[in-house]
């Protein structure tokens, strides 16, 4: 029963273990380089569809390897989720802690900041940030980061004005300790958990959001890959080569379902309150 | 009440301003917008002129409020590209982009509530296993992969649908479909949470005790107080599904403002890109206010606060 229950967990783990490691190491196991041509083998199906084992997943329209395209670019479509997750989450909790704790104008002024950029859709504000940006990995990174910082402001201000008047807070106060060393000492610390949770399920929304400013064609430069671009490329190709579509999409949905299963699993361990909120 | 509604309409207001001055910042920081306007070889003299014709040379803060009167009286700027006001670009689709995003969300409703008490009333059954995996699926399917996916299956394959484009109703099914699941699986796996406290509580006991029948007990008694954060939740949704529309419309060429956004960033049309998140966004406050307003109607313990 137990291991049953923990199923979900171990799939998501495995599975993200899985791409992380394929992204890792995806210039010595995919087959061929992400961009090398091979225009005689043009849109060759998949191996299980009739075509050959040397390209298990087929080629594209100018006979890349759709393996090899994958591997490189789970990595790239992970590094720029997960660095957009590590810049927007310490923003958002020092302004969410800041708001919390000092309350009064402060809190006002964040919060109502926090509520003007929420009230503009995600990817509209990041495709008005790439206009100002252009596109690039750089850029990519910053317009997520830009996009995801209110996340962590809702909900660490939250926490913290629970924390505030909390008895230990008090005591520490009357030790005589000062409000800086009270917020990022002791506060912050109480803040962490949910705030893990949260992360965890942003990298998937990050991977997403990447991946449809790329499809879009508005995200990172043709020549780096992501699952993003190949969708974009092979949507041309849907009525004849299928597999164009259907493997990157697969990556982005089996990243984004583990991520968010290990993040039901680590809310539920670490902080089963957050349940009605994330 | 009159109070609550009162300063919910101020920070409205107020909201609907900062948003207005983001986008207003945005579109300066994108550069000299005089430079898109006049050849790149164009004297310094030419540009000076356009510069004072647009009231560019004005302090920013003049400049803000000038933009903020403009666009209060619906004036959004002229489109780089389509030469024509941003605001009859975007009046001639947003109706489009709203009848997807109505018949996407009523798909919801209509799919994800009855789904998400049938898995509640049915806890632990395959049933319940079946839609909650199916929901969490759902949510974290991209949108742009399964409309294709839905393309080459109903459009490709078996020729029962439409590929591209608008004008029947058939036009709309795929799109609806693909920007529905956004909604979908959140909302069914919140119906069922919510269904599951109140199936528990007292009230609900008491009434199967009088003997009344099990649809009656679960319509009218704990639907209707399960309601409230589904409702909130129907009603902050609206933003995820008109950014989605934004993606769903150019995967099917549905001529909405989904695609002009998308073809204004490509063209780096900046007024276009301006007025479409600033009409946008202004929606998505109004809705906000409108579910708020709905959540006073539906709580009468707010009421009485």
């Amino acid at each position: 029963m137990r291991l049953r229950r923990r199923l979900p967990v171990l799939g998501a783990g495995t599975t993200l273990g899985v791409i992380i490691l394929c992204a890792a190491l995806a210039g010595q196991v995919a087959p061929t380089g992400p961009n090398e041509q091979e225009i005689t083998r043009r849109l060759t199906p998949p191996a299980f569809a009739g075509g050959s084992w040397s390209r298990p997943l087929g080629t594209d329209e100018l006979g890349r390897d759709v393996l090899s395209r994958l591997l490189h670019g789970a990595r790239v479509s992970l590094t720029v989720g997960l660095l957009a997750v590590a810049v927007s989450c310490p923003i958002g909790v020092v302004i969410g802690l800041s708001a919390g704790f000092f309350g009064g104008w402060v809190d006002r002024m964040l919060m109502r900041f926090t509520d003007i950029q929420l009230a503009i859709p995600t990817i509209l504000l990041a495709m008005a940030v790439v206009t100002v940006l252009g596109p690039g990995v750089t850029n990519m990174v910053i317009t997520l980061s830009v996009t995801g910082w209110t996340l962590y402001a809702r909900l660490v201000r939250g926490e913290t004005l629970v924390l505030r008047s909390r008895e230990f807070v008090e005591a520490i106060r009357a030790a005589g300790a000062g409000e800086a060393r009270i917020m990022f000492r002791h506060v912050l610390p109480n803040v962490i958990t949910p705030t893990i949770v949260v992360a965890t399920f942003a990298v998937g929304s990050m991977v997403v959001l990447e991946a449809t400013l790329s499809f879009l064609g508005i995200g990172v430069p043709l020549r780096v890959v992501t699952w993003g671009s190949m969708l974009n490329s092979g949507r041309t190709y849907l009525q004849s080569a299928w597999w164009l579509t259907a493997f990157p999409g697969l990556a982005i949905f089996a990243t984004v379902l583990a991520v968010n299963a290990l993040g039901d699993y680590m809310r539920d361990a670490l902080d089963p309150r957050l349940r009605d909120r994330v | 009440m009159l109070v609550h509604v009162l300063r919910r309409l101020w920070s409205t207001v107020t909201v609907a301003v900062g948003v207005a001055a983001v986008i207003f910042v945005l579109l300066h920081l994108s550069g000299d917008p005089v430079a898109l306007l006049v050849p790149a070889d164009a004297p310094p003299e030419v540009m000076e002129d356009t510069r004072r014709a647009l009231g560019l040379d004005r302090p920013l803060p003049e400049q803000f409020l000038v933009y903020l009167w403009r666009a209060a009286t619906g004036d959004l700027g002229t489109s780089l590209r389509h030469n024509r006001p941003v605001a009859q670009l975007i009046g001639e689709r947003l109706p489009r982009t709203m009848l997807l995003a109505a018949a996407a969300l009523a798909l919801a409703v209509a799919l994800g509530i009855p789904a998400g008490i049938v898995s509640a009333l049915r806890r632990g059954t395959v049933v319940d296993r079946v839609t909650m995996v199916l929901s969490v699926a759902g949510q974290a399917v991209p949108i742009f992969w399964l409309a294709l996916m839905l393309i080459w299956l109903f459009a490709v394959r078996l020729e029962w649908l439409p590929v591209f484009g608008s004008g029947t109703p058939t036009h709309l099914v795929l799109p609806a479909v693909s920007l529905s699941t956004i909604v979908l699986g959140r909302l069914a796996r919140l119906v069922r949470s919510s269904m599951l406290e109140v199936l528990e509580q007292d009230y609900v006991r008491t009434a199967r005790a009088k003997g009344l029948g099990e649809g009656y007990v679960v319509l009218r008694h704990a639907l209707k107080n399960a309601a409230i954060p589904i409702v909130t939740v129907v009603g902050l949704q609206l933003a995820q599904l008109l950014g989605g529309a934004v993606v769903t419309e150019t995967v099917f060429a549905w001529p909405g403002v989904g695609v002009l956004a998308a073809e204004a960033v490509f063209n780096r049309d900046f007024p276009v890109v301006q007025g479409v998140t600033l009409v946008i966004s202004l929606i998505f406050v109004a809705a906000n206010l409108a579910v708020d307003l709905a959540y006073v109607a539906l709580n009468p313990r707010i009421r009485l606060d």
